[in-house]
């Protein structure tokens, strides 16, 4: 069923990418291991968060909350689902593809979520020449990602639940009270395996889209993501991904310095929280996103635009700009937020801040 | 002392202050050793209190409040929860007919220790009691969102018999050994006087055997016989101060927030039910209750929470405690598990407002026969301090003080250079303070009849006076009715001193605030009252509310209001610094607002300009230091006088305003032409007069360059655009008093061309002399219905 995995593709899946990191913590896991799991809940945590085993570091995957992550595996070891929510760019697919690496060895089994996803995705779908010609047969059925997740006992990901229509939501809440499958066609039923688990993953943003009914709202536990709120965090994560993302697209420029990146994310985070990096002042909150994503995209543009036009360094300058048009969406009142807070926040910090300060005053006029 | 030495003084019980393990453990050691003395590490001189603390009419939460009798009133309580194991020892120990004995420092030793100031905030409550609490190092080391946990696993958890006994003895020790504030003079002190007391418990002739000993775990290794203890003339010689004890209903909430022991405290209501259930043999039940009351708590609320969420609640949690290696769920792990099963992981609910639920609203009860409060004895010993005492009677009183004022005796704030002692240097001050805080107290005994200062702040909006003024002058009235008695009493339960109470009440207040101009208010109040923390409060929510606005009126009204308060610094106690930022905030949101803004209608042309007017008023008071700022500002004002679709009114009245710090004579003339020019609606025209006019009309009326600019517009003027402009002028004129008229037009006609159209038309009807010219060109201004006389 699977595409053996060659070395051009342009991304490989983490049960992959990490194969040996998971046999290693497998062989050296000394918790108590819920059935159908690969791995203890607490071997789940380390491969997710990273961490020394047996004096071998295992790689951060995610970096973020230790508590919210341990919410999120101690749920799927209980009884329900499991919904991870939050604004765009705050890692939540990539944190159910790891969680279901670890804990059923597969990320593969997924369903995107979108307006056109039916039932067919959702239960099974037939072959519809074998169907004319046998009439219904276990042959004839397509099984969905949900029904070989039942059947192997394994973690089904779900991603952008909350645009998948209404009616189709709803066929998930009998399987997932049930834990079983009815096929009617074939009158029988396929009963989950120990180890069946569904991760979804929602966009806060998309509230009010396709609202989740009562009844399977309640199937789930819900767990927020959020975004870094240290500055030292995001910064590490910026830095290393433009890094990342400027080798990968080959541009002509060198990373942006420390620096800048820190100046960069900490307008960022400050925006976002609406208040100062030393709690002092309060400042007003744009409407726009300025997830972590929105931050790279920054200073990504600022190195194509400095490799490509300018001296090959990129600079305040370079980045005023894309700050100023990822901050300001439409309305002058971003305008307004962002020119008062250049003015109270910014224009005091003094010397290291001046080129920011100035190059934002000229990008805003 | 007894010839042989014993080897312990006791059956020592370590425990943490609030901890419904040690207290639950506590019943089955007092079943094992039986004892004849229970000695408690609670303020020795508090003993009297032991036969209000058994009657059965006292109830938990309950505070030991020693309170010192001469100003400043010093106070320190120890709270006693019903899982507190002091409690337990006390109660436990009295039924089984053992003697109580209480070991620590009295308080009215400690209290003189305290090395206090008057320094610190009036309004704070009283200290806890040893504030240097040695379990707080352990917080420290743990971080604190992760102590609590922590401390609930590993203690109150322990469920093997002596495992809670023998892990808190260990701590204490390792505490010891760590050398956190072991060797402070305080704890020295302290430890003496417990081996001092625990001696002669021995000496009474009880057998150490079953002497039961409960005390923090930090001083166990310190209460050994080997060990000296204070001798009775050392006790003597200790500094001490005249205390009052008594007991003083507690709440849930204040226990909650009560700052001194640290874990066990957070959420009293959970910790009982642990308490209860831990006593009842089935420690999870706590798991249980706290999860059940959540889900019914969210449903009172309207929210969908289904039984079978509270079960999946309770199942997460036990998740949750298993993955940290735990035999039952901690309060975090539940609110956790409460959050992702109930809520929907909804960020909006904090886990402030699921703690409530686990903090409780209970309030303790004391015996009727506990004697009056400690409001009550702040309260009359501030009014005789302060030589108020006859005004307490049923009739009306003026409250003298040292300023001399047309209407008799007022009171001074200002310091008096003269006074010889402090109290009376300051003392109209203080009695200033003391009647504003009972005013905000809802107390209905004094009225404030006149205030040079409050006046001005609440009429700020007409007040154009020089902003930089001090003032300082107040007059008050006093009326002592039952009313006020019975308000006393209730107001009890907001603090045990007018300070602490009023800030409570204050506090409250501003929390349900609606608008800023509310918050300001209060603010100011809480000046007068000189509270620092409820003013730091009230300057959060103002900036809160600030955030939220966009509205250039509103923001320049919370201006002004902001930078009116701050000129009470030099007078008040209070600290204004934290409102500089807010102000500069608010006054950078006006100036970018306001080109849009200014952009209106006549109706709204009215607001606009008070707006430019409170701003102009904050700039002007030197509220503002940063000069980028007034500049931001000027050059918004600028930009209303002269963008071309800003309305008239407006951008006349931002003439007149710039005119007071700037000379931009040609501007002003292109601006004046432009606004006057033919063609112009009379209505435009009468605005634009109007605005230039409304504000300094004095300093305007002789404003060399704006008489030459309307000279220079009307000379510019063809005869017949005159007579159409005319009336706009006379309508813009209207509210000119005939002096005012007069002088205008002398200064005009000063300046006359002669040879423009306008002196052309004077010229025709043959007035030469500047006099003439003047009368005449007055009358064509007051009566528009006589124009065709030109």
């Amino acid at each position: 069923m699977n595409e053996p995995p060659s070395s051009a593709d342009l991304r490989r899946p983490s049960e992959l990418l990490f194969a040996d990191e998971l046999a290693f913590l497998r062989a050296h896991d000394t918790h108590r291991c819920p059935p159908g799991w690969r791995l203890s809940p607490r071997a789940v945590e380390t491969f997710v968060l990273g961490g020394e085993v047996q004096g071998r570091e295992i790689s951060a995957k995610y970096i973020g909350s230790r508590r919210t992550v341990q919410i999120a595996i101690a749920t799927l070891a209980t009884d329900r689902a499991l919904m991870l929510m939050g604004e765009p760019g705050t890692a939540k697919s990539w944190l159910s593809e790891h969680l279901s690496a670890a804990i059923s060895g597969t990320s593969q089994l997924l369903i995107q979520g979108t307006a056109g996803t039916s039932e067919e995705h959702v239960r099974y779908g037939w072959n519809y020449a074998l169907l004319l010609a046998e009439g219904p047969s276990e042959r004839a059925l397509i099984p969905s990602p949900v029904m070989r997740a039942m059947r192997e006992g394994r973690v089904v990901r779900v991603e952008e639940l909350t645009r998948v229509p209404s009616e189709v939501q709803d066929a998930l809440v009998t399987l997932l009270s049930e834990k079983s499958l009815a096929i009617t066609e074939l009158d029988t039923h396929i009963p989950a395996q120990r180890g069946f688990g569904l991760i979804a993953t929602a966009n806060v943003r998309d509230r009010g889209v396709n609202e989740m009914s009562a009844a399977l709202r309640r199937r789930f536990n819900t767990v927020s993501l959020g975004l870094p709120v240290d500055l030292e965090t995001e910064v590490a994560i910026v830095d290393k991904r433009v890094r990342e993302l400027g080798a990968q697209l080959d541009l002509p420029t060198a990373p942006p310095a420390r620096a800048l990146v820190t100046r960069v994310v900490q307008i960022f985070q400050e925006l976002r929280l609406g208040r100062t990096h030393d709690g002092k002042r309060k400042i007003q909150s744009p409407a726009a996103i300025l997830s972590t994503a929105e931050a790279i995209d920054v200073l990504q543009s600022a190195m194509s635009l400095a490799g490509h036009f300018g001296s090959g360094n990129p600079g305040d300058s370079d980045v005023a700009e894309a700050i100023v048009s990822a901050v300001v969406r439409d309305d002058d009142r971003d305008r307004h937020t962002l020119t008062e807070y250049v003015d109270l926040v910014l224009a005091p910090r003094g010397a290291e801040w001046r080129a920011m300060t100035d190059s934002l005053r000229k990008a805003l006029q | 002392m007894s010839g042989q030495e014993p080897t312990a003084f006791g059956y020592m019980f370590g425990v943490r202050h609030l901890s419904p393990m040690g207290a639950a453990r506590l019943y089955d050691a007092m079943e094992a050793i039986e004892p004849t003395a229970v000695v408690i590490e609670l303020p020795a001189d508090c003993e009297p209190l032991l036969e209000l603390l058994v009657d059965p009419r006292t109830r938990p939460p309950i505070a030991l409040l020693s309170h010192s009798r001469a100003k400043p009133v010093r106070s320190t309580c120890v709270p006693l929860a019903r899982y507190s194991p002091e409690w337990v020892a006390l109660r436990e120990g009295i039924a089984r007919g053992a003697s109580v004995r209480f070991m620590d420092l009295p308080a009215a030793i400690s209290l003189a220790l305290d090395e206090c100031d008057d320094e610190t905030p009036r309004d704070a409550s009283p200290r806890a009691l040893h504030h240097t609490d040695p379990l707080s190092a352990l917080e420290q080391r743990y971080g604190d969102p992760a102590f609590d946990p922590f401390w609930e696993r590993t203690f109150e958890h322990a469920l093997a018999p002596e495992a809670y006994r023998e892990s808190l003895l260990a701590v204490g020790s390792s505490l010891r050994a760590m050398d956190r504030g072991r060797d402070s003079r305080e704890n020295l002190l302290r430890e003496s006087h417990m081996r001092h007391v625990l001696a002669q418990v021995i000496e009474e002739g009880h057998d150490p055997a079953r002497v039961l000993i409960v005390c923090g775990a930090f001083h166990c290794d310190a209460l050994h016989p080997s060990l000296s203890h204070m001798h009775p003339r050392e006790l003597g010689a200790l500094p001490k101060i005249e205390c009052a004890h008594t007991l003083i209903p507690y709440s849930n909430r204040r226990l909650s927030s009560w700052s001194g022991y640290g874990a066990g405290n957070i959420a009293p209501r959970y910790y009982e039910s642990l308490f209860d259930a831990i006593r009842s043999g089935e420690p999870t039940r706590a798991a249980i209750e706290l999860s059940t009351a959540l889900a019914q708590h969210f449903r009172d609320r309207g929210q969908a929470v289904s039984t079978g969420d509270a079960i999946e609640c309770v199942r997460l949690a036990q998740e949750l405690a298993t993955m940290d290696d735990g035999v039952m769920p901690t309060l975090r792990d539940i609110v956790d598990a409460a959050r992702a099963t109930m809520l929907g992981g909804d960020p909006g609910v904090t886990a402030e407002s699921i703690l409530e639920v686990a903090i409780g609203a209970d309030f303790g009860s004391v015996s009727p026969r506990v004697s009056r409060s400690s409001l009550r004895l702040d309260f009359d010993q501030t009014v005789s301090e302060l030589r108020l005492t006859e005004h307490l009677s049923d009739r009306k009183l003026r409250v003298r003080g040292r300023a001399r004022t047309a209407r008799g005796s007022a009171l001074d704030l200002r310091e008096d250079v003269r006074a010889k002692r402090d109290t009376t240097a300051l003392r109209d001050r203080h009695v200033s303070v003391f009647l504003h805080r009972l005013c905000a107290l809802g107390l209905s005994f004094a009225r404030l009849e006149r205030s040079d200062s409050v006046d001005m702040v609440r009429g700020s909006a007409s007040d154009e006076r020089n902003p930089n003024t001090g003032s300082f002058r107040e007059t008050w009235s006093t009326q002592w009715t039952p009313e006020c008695e019975l308000r006393l009493l209730e107001c009890s339960q907001f603090g045990d001193t007018v300070a602490s109470a009023t800030s409570q009440v204050l506090r409250a207040a501003i929390s349900k605030s609606k608008s800023i101009v509310d918050v300001c208010a209060l603010a100011l109040e809480c000046s007068l009252c000189e509270l620092q923390g409820a003013f730091d409060l009230a300057a959060e929510r103002i900036a809160r509310f600030a955030l939220g606005d966009h509205d250039v009126v509103s923001l320049a009204r919370s201006a002004r209001e902001l930078a009116t308060l701050t000129r009470y610094g030099s007078v008040r106690k209070i600290d204004f610094a934290s409102l500089n930022p807010m102000i500069s905030q608010l006054v950078v949101r006006a100036s970018l607002a306001l080109p849009s803004s200014a952009m209106c209608n006549a109706a709204r042309s009215g607001a606009i300009q008070e707006a430019m007017r409170d701003v102009s008023w904050v700039v002007r008071s030197g509220s503002i230091v940063d000069d980028q700022l007034v500049g931001r500002w000027r050059e918004a004002l600028r930009y209303v006088s002269i963008a071309a679709g800003v309305e008239p009114s407006c951008s006349g009245f931002a003439l007149a305003l710039r005119m007071q710090h700037q000379t931009f004579d040609d501007e002003l003339a292109t601006v004046v032409a432009t606004r006057l020019c033919p063609g112009t609606s009379l209505d435009d025209v009468s605005g634009f007069v109007r605005g230039l006019f409304a504000i300094y009309r004095a300093n305007t009326l002789q404003h060399p360059a704006v008489l030459k600019a309307m000279v220079g517009a009307i000379d510019a003027m063809t005869d017949e655009d005159f007579m159409a402009t005319v009336a706009g002028l006379r309508a813009g004129f209207a509210d000119f008093s005939q002096a005012e008229l007069n002088q205008f037009c002398q200064s005009l006609v000063r300046d006359w061309r002669s040879d423009g159209p306008a002196s052309a038309l004077l010229n025709r009807d043959a007035l030469r002399s500047d006099q003439a010219a003047m009368t005449a060109f007055a009358a064509a201004l007051a009566q528009v219905s006589e124009i065709d006389l030109f």
